[in-house]
């Protein structure tokens, strides 16, 4: 599906762009050129929109997704986003909303890859919203760790109890999910004891979705 | 849920404005409302609930509905509050999955409801309908970052005010010219807000003694829009 995509994308006028780690894609000052797709790498985008105020997490992205997308689509280009790039690099394709429009006019797999991807990331941002001060830590971890799938959901091995692997750091889940790393640590050596996961320095393997989802 | 013969218009004659559908062509509003039921919920009837799978698409004649999830211990968190040709469980409905909120009336509604299969067959031979759908996707999207962002950074003060201002650009205001034109609870605000009751009844009433709003029971007036904007610190 990924190559598809990309395939699409650069068939559509999508230009190649690479970045290194700390580089800022796009923000406030640039304001947004087209719609972004990341082939490989990962990034995160804070969001500032209170002036003079702390920016506040709101993306961490993997390869195969796409940003930008609520921003320009809507034919804002001025945004209050702040892109950056958290891998060693990155490598982005970028297209212009008019070519974008026309591949979706006339692809259905990729309307309906994108329709799918908003709904997931409103889905999970509208359980942000909905956390109070006393939403158990491990619900905000275990929505977290979906929310890093690719696509944003599970595969579809995970239900059935087949391991799947998470690309993500303790750091960034502990920006994700706003905790510190002690406490992060040890609801994930809890989750390790019961042998639902793993951890190792690529990410997380979750090995028994199903019972993880069970804790929730 | 009562079904009442009302007058509500055909779909390709309705005055509606803005809404997902208005995109559409009249023969195909007319598909469209092949099928159309129409439904009068009275205040506090739900329409969907959180969980349940969806088997059409609500669209909101004339009335308000308030979109809600149960968060942590219950407590029930307002997503927004939709009004007149919004559309409801479209999300859930292309995506196949249950219903991630709860839709009830504030007031008594008259909503329209359409077939998946008429609103999928639309889908796949109108590309205008399916952009227009993800268009609405994206910014929706974008007002739910907006929101969390907000939540974290904003005052309970600037949150409050920025509500108010989203209720009088979303429902205007009565022909009074203050009056928003739509009546919520202390709790209901709050909601919105991510407030608690307590705290919106002391913020609204330190409002009200600045003389920048005026509440006369559930109505609220805003004497002072431009004061209210600055104090929601509102990026235009």
């Amino acid at each position: 599906m990924k190559l598809e995509i990309e395939t699409l994308l650069r068939e559509y006028g999508a230009r190649e762009k690479k970045f290194d780690r700390g580089s800022v894609i796009y923000s406030s000052e640039s304001g947004v050129e087209g719609i972004y797709y990341l082939v490989s790498g990962k990034i995160r985008i804070d969001n500032s929109r209170v002036r003079d105020k702390k920016e506040v997490l709101i993306w961490l992205l993997g390869s195969g997704s796409f940003f930008g997308i609520s921003s320009y689509y809507n034919g804002y280009e001025a945004c209050s986003y702040i892109t950056t790039v958290i891998s060693e690099s990155a490598t982005i394709l970028l297209i212009s909303r008019e070519e974008f429009i026309h591949l979706l006019k006339e692809h259905k797999i990729m309307r309906d890859f994108i329709i799918s991807l908003l709904y997931r990331r409103l889905d999970y941002i509208e359980q942000r919203r909905s956390y109070g001060p006393r939403v158990s830590f491990r619900k905000k971890l275990i929505d977290a760790l979906v929310f890093l799938c690719p696509s944003h959901r599970p595969p579809e091995e995970a239900f059935t109890g087949k391991p799947f692997k998470i690309a993500v750091t303790l750091t960034e889940l502990c920006s994700m999910i706003s905790t510190t790393r002690k406490q992060l640590v040890t609801e994930i050596d809890n989750l390790i004891n019961k042998r639902i996961i793993e951890r190792d320095g690529d990410g997380i393997t979750v090995r028994n979705y199903p019972k993880l989802m069970e804790l929730e | 849920m009562k079904s009442v013969k009302m007058d509500i218009p055909n779909c390709e004659d309705c005055q509606n404005k803005g809404g997902v559908f208005s995109c559409l062509s009249k023969p195909d509003k007319t598909i469209l409302g092949e099928d159309k039921g129409n439904n009068f919920y009275k205040k506090g009837q739900v329409i969907f609930y959180e969980g349940n799978h969806p088997h059409g698409l609500y669209c909101i004649y004339n009335g308000k509905v308030k979109i809600s999830k149960l968060g942590d211990e219950g407590k029930e968190q307002i997503v927004r509050i939709s009004g007149n040709a919004d559309t409801l469980g479209y999300r859930s409905l292309l995506c196949n999955e249950p219903y991630k909120a709860t839709a009830t009336a504030i007031e008594d509604s008259y909503i329209c409801y359409l077939s998946k299969k008429k609103f999928f067959e639309l889908l796949e031979s109108n590309n205008t309908l399916c952009l227009n759908t993800i268009q609405l996707l994206a910014r929706e999207l974008r007002q739910s970052e907006q929101q969390l962002v907000d939540i974290t950074q904003k005052s309970v003060r600037e949150r409050i005010a920025e509500v108010l201002m989203q209720l009088k650009t979303k429902f205007g205001v009565k022909p009074d010219g203050v009056t928003l034109d739509i009546r919520l609870t202390r709790r209901e605000i709050g909601d919105m807000a991510g407030v608690t009751t307590e705290t919106t009844i002391r913020t609204l009433s330190d409002l009200n003694k600045e003389g920048i709003i005026h509440i006369s029971g559930k109505d609220l007036q805003i004497l002072r829009p431009d004061e209210l904007h600055r104090i929601a610190n509102i990026e235009d």
